[in-house]
């Protein structure tokens, strides 16, 4: 029902609790007013009865001592003269009736009981009506100071009378009583509970202002404000949500402003960039396209001038003339070199502007190791460093672009051989997990920590004195990562200065399908390879 | 005694002391040596009771010269503390008021010579005292100055009353007046004979005289009865009980207090001399009390000098 549930407003329930109190109240005052006018008329009534039998018994006397009926009429006429007294009778002191009136019953056997008191007594108190009763004595005297006789005061019993007091009057009363009461109650209740009402009302409403206007903020977001009315505390709450909304607006008004120029920063920070890496991808394009469109019209000449070259050569030796061959050797050697070198910038061209393309083939792990072996022998001895290989008793066959895993490995044992010097170069060969893995290691210079993740930067090499020293171009290791990334694979260095280089160089035994477009993307990566550079 | 023979020796030194101590004594040295002491016994009662003891005690006090003792008995009071009081007091005689010290009567006889007072006393031959009881002569006296056509008078008596009727009898002679007396046993032949009576009842000549009788007079149902019937009939009522003119009776006499206590003085006296036995005697009070609207109902009309002449008078002004 009504009560107390948190759904219902705090105006609802506190009505229903003050309701339910009132009506509470009204009830129990209006019972227990009514029960004390009952208890307390029928206190009245039974002392007036009693009253009425004590007379009675006084009145009696003489028709008691006369034994007369006509004495006795009297006296009963008196006492039926009240209203609620509805029978009255007079017995002798043998318990025998002398003369009755009204309405009044009695059983013989009882009499003894009822008339066993001394004074006027309630001795049966039946639903609808009481029996009354009181001894009859007679008394010599009435005066109480009896210093002045001979013998004290005597009584004699001479008799009894009875009386039937009907109880209609104290019903009334009660019914009446509790009925008007009720009545009553529950009107005042009513007219309080319609006060309590209004009451409440007003001094609700500034909650309930307060409330809805809290209510507002919540659904639409919105900083509204509530009036500041009512009673002290409910105004308390209101200023205390007020200066709230104010602080929340004010940090909503800074909040907007940081995040709309941040905004507007973003947004051009980010055409900025987006700008940014479109020149950057145009000028690398371009700029590899030229690359190779140079690198192109030179080899043309290039090779053409060599087998220019090698035909002079051969129509010399055949003249035997040594010493204009040996020139042309030289011119034949300088031209192999530069050769190399635009072989190796169109690579790197090629895969910058995503025209380099995987061809793989099939090839035992063995055939390609010594292959690459055999070509790097020669150059190992050059600086006399001992040369290992190491490869797996059991063969396996590669699914690889072999040119390229070829020139991987060649740049890593040239690079290897290049900057060690009377040491050990070693190539050895693995294969696990679906991944055929050489490691390339040497005893030379090693690479500085803070170099290691630079080397594959094309055009990148360890510093000026290097440089001098060994002499190469830097594209060697730029192209490599370049094709093994393009392979699917990677390529790692660790080394400490000093004490030696390792390379592993990890590939799929299987080629990936979809390799080829992967470095097309990865153009602003700056990776390039270099393979025979270091013939050159 | 002892000490003050000893002071009067002749030849003694008399100090400062003893010159006091005879100052105190000069009193009980103007009376005779022989004199004797007198115990009053009577009760402590309240107001308005104790006055009437008061005024008896006063009388006997008037009365008796001597050394007077008052032994005031409270409700339960021990007999034999009091007896052996009397004894170190060394009494001589003695009067008992009232019925607290009449019920020591038993264990002074004998021992002492006493009078009763304050009761309405009746002759047996051995008791002496005054009573309570009106003498009848008064009575009619007052009858013939208050209602002097009243020629008979109709009383209702006890055997215990006897006595008394026998003394009317006499004294209705004396004054000119037919007395008829009914002996009757129980109360309600009392009523019936009163009902008889009052039938006959001539207005005007006849009146009523209760009797201080408790059956008689029974004041819860005779009194009012007849009050209420001589109210109607116009019958002059007189009672032997002062309290009855409040109530209605046209008069009564009280008793006179201070002349009886005078009377109980005199009566122990007799007795301790030895000379007589002084008997019962009826209360010769002449206080008259009236009920003044009784009167008037009745058509009486009294001089001033009569009225200013009453001891008391009803309904009080
Ligand atoms: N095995 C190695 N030992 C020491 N330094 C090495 C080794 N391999 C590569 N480097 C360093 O890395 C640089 C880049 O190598 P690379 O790309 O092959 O260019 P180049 O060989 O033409 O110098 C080299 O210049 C060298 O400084
Ligand atoms: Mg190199």
């Amino acid at each position: 029902m009504l009560f107390v549930g948190n759904q219902n407003s705090l105006r609802k329930q506190l009505l229903t609790f003050l309701m339910v109190s009132i009506a509470l109240l009204s009830l129990t005052s209006s019972i227990v007013a009514a029960w004390i006018a009952v208890n307390q008329s029928r206190q009245v009534l039974e002392h007036h009865s009693l009253q009425i039998a004590g007379n009675l018994a006084h009145q009696s006397l003489l028709s008691l001592i006369t034994e007369s009926k006509e004495n006795a009429d009297q006296a009963l006429d008196q006492a039926m003269a009240f209203n609620d007294v509805s029978g009255v009778a007079i017995f002798t002191e043998r318990m025998l009736l002398l003369q009755q009136r009204g309405e009044i019953n009695w059983d013989t056997d009882q009499l003894k009981d009822w008339f066993a008191h001394p004074v006027p007594v309630l001795a049966a108190d039946n639903r609808d009506h009481w029996i009354i009763t009181s001894p009859v004595f007679l008394r010599e005297e009435q005066d109480d100071y009896d210093e002045f006789e001979l013998s004290g005061s005597q009584e004699e019993l001479m008799g009894y009378v009875m009386l039937n007091v009907s109880k209609d009057s104290l019903q009334t009363l009660t019914t009446n009583l509790f009925s008007y009461n009720l009545m009553i109650g529950l009107g005042f209740a009513t007219l309080l509970v319609w006060l309590q009402s209004v009451g409440l009302k007003r001094i609700t409403r500034p909650l309930l202002n307060l409330s809805q206007s809290m209510n507002e903020a919540r659904t639409s977001g919105e900083h509204n404000y509530a009036n500041v009315e009512g009673p002290m505390e409910v105004r308390q709450m209101a200023e205390s949500y007020n200066a709230m909304m104010q602080v929340l607006e004010q940090q909503e008004d800074k909040l907007v402003k940081l995040n709309s120029g941040l905004e507007t920063e973003v947004a051009i920070r980010t055409k900025e960039l987006t700008h940014a890496r479109d020149t950057a991808l145009v000028a690398v394009r371009t700029q590899s396209e030229f690359l190779a469109n140079i690198s192109h019209e030179l080899r043309t000449p290039l090779q053409a001038t060599m087998g220019y070259i090698e035909l002079v050569i051969e129509e010399l030796e055949d003249e035997a003339m040594d010493e204009p061959v040996e020139d042309l050797r030289e011119a034949m050697r300088a031209s192999t070199r530069l050769l190399a070198l635009i072989n190796m910038i169109l690579d790197l061209a090629k895969c910058e502007s995503g025209k380099m393309e995987l061809m793989p083939q099939e090839i035992s792990l063995h055939t390609l190791t010594q292959e690459t072996e055999s070509v790097i022998r020669p150059l190992a001895s050059k600086r006399q460093n001992a040369f290992k290989v190491y490869l797996p008793a059991e063969d396996h066959l590669l699914q690889v672009d072999t040119e390229k895993a070829q020139q991987v490995l060649l740049n890593l044992l040239s690079n290897a051989c290049k900057f060690t010097e009377q040491g050990t170069v070693l190539l050895s060969a693995s294969v696990e997990d679906g991944f055929v893995i050489w490691q390339v290691s040497d005893t030379g210079i090693g690479i500085p920590k803070e170099q290691q993740g630079l080397i594959f930067d094309k055009f990148r090499q360890i510093d000026g004195s290097v440089k001098r020293k060994y002499g190469g171009t830097g594209l060697g290791l730029a192209i490599s990562k370049h094709f093994t990334e393009m392979m699917g694979g990677t390529l790692d260095v660790f080394s400490e200065t000093g004490q030696g280089t390792t390379f592993i160089f990890r590939l799929p035994l299987v080629a990936p399908a979809d390799t080829v477009d992967q470095t097309s993307e990865n153009l602003l990566s700056k990776k390039l390879s270099s393979t025979d550079l270091e013939k050159l | 005694m002892a000490d003050l023979k000893r002071t009067l020796q002749p030849g003694r030194w008399l100090d400062l002391k003893r010159l006091f101590g005879l100052i105190i004594c000069l009193p009980m040295l103007v009376a005779p040596l022989s004199a004797a002491t007198l115990a009053v016994l009577y009760p402590e009662a309240p107001p308005p009771y104790k006055q009437v003891f008061d005024q008896i005690v006063d009388g006997i006090d008037e009365r008796h010269a001597d050394r007077l003792i008052r032994y005031p008995l409270e409700t339960r009071y021990n007999p034999e503390q009091v007896l052996a009081q009397l004894d170190r007091d060394q009494v001589d005689m003695v009067i008992t008021l009232g019925r607290r010290g009449y019920s020591l009567i038993n264990d002074i006889n004998g021992h002492y010579p006493f009078v009763s007072g304050a009761l309405p006393l009746t002759p047996n031959g051995t008791l002496s005292g005054v009573s309570l009881i009106t003498d009848p002569d008064n009575l009619f006296s007052q009858l013939n100055v208050l209602s002097p056509v009243t020629k008979r008078v109709f009383v209702l008596y006890t055997a215990k009353s006897r006595w008394m009727v026998e003394l009317a009898k006499v004294s209705a002679k004396k004054k000119g007046l037919e007395l008829w007396a009914y002996e009757v046993n129980t109360l309600s032949d009392a009523v019936r004979k009163y009902e008889e009576v009052l039938d006959n009842a001539r207005n005007g000549s006849d009146a009523i005289w209760l009797p201080l009788d408790k059956v008689t007079a029974n004041e819860t149902v005779i009194l009012p009865m007849l009050l209420r019937e001589a109210w109607d009939r116009r019958l002059v009522m007189f009672s032997s009980k002062p309290s009855h003119v409040k109530r209605g009776a046209l008069f009564s006499i009280y008793p006179n207090n201070q002349q009886s206590g005078e009377r109980l003085a005199e009566m122990v006296k007799e007795l301790f001399s030895g000379k007589t036995m002084p008997g019962v005697e009826p209360s010769r009070s002449l206080h008259l009390g009236v009920n003044l609207r009784t009167a008037v109902h009745l058509g009486m009309e009294y001089s001033p000098t009569l009225t200013r002449s009453f001891y008391r008078t009803f309904p009080q002004p």
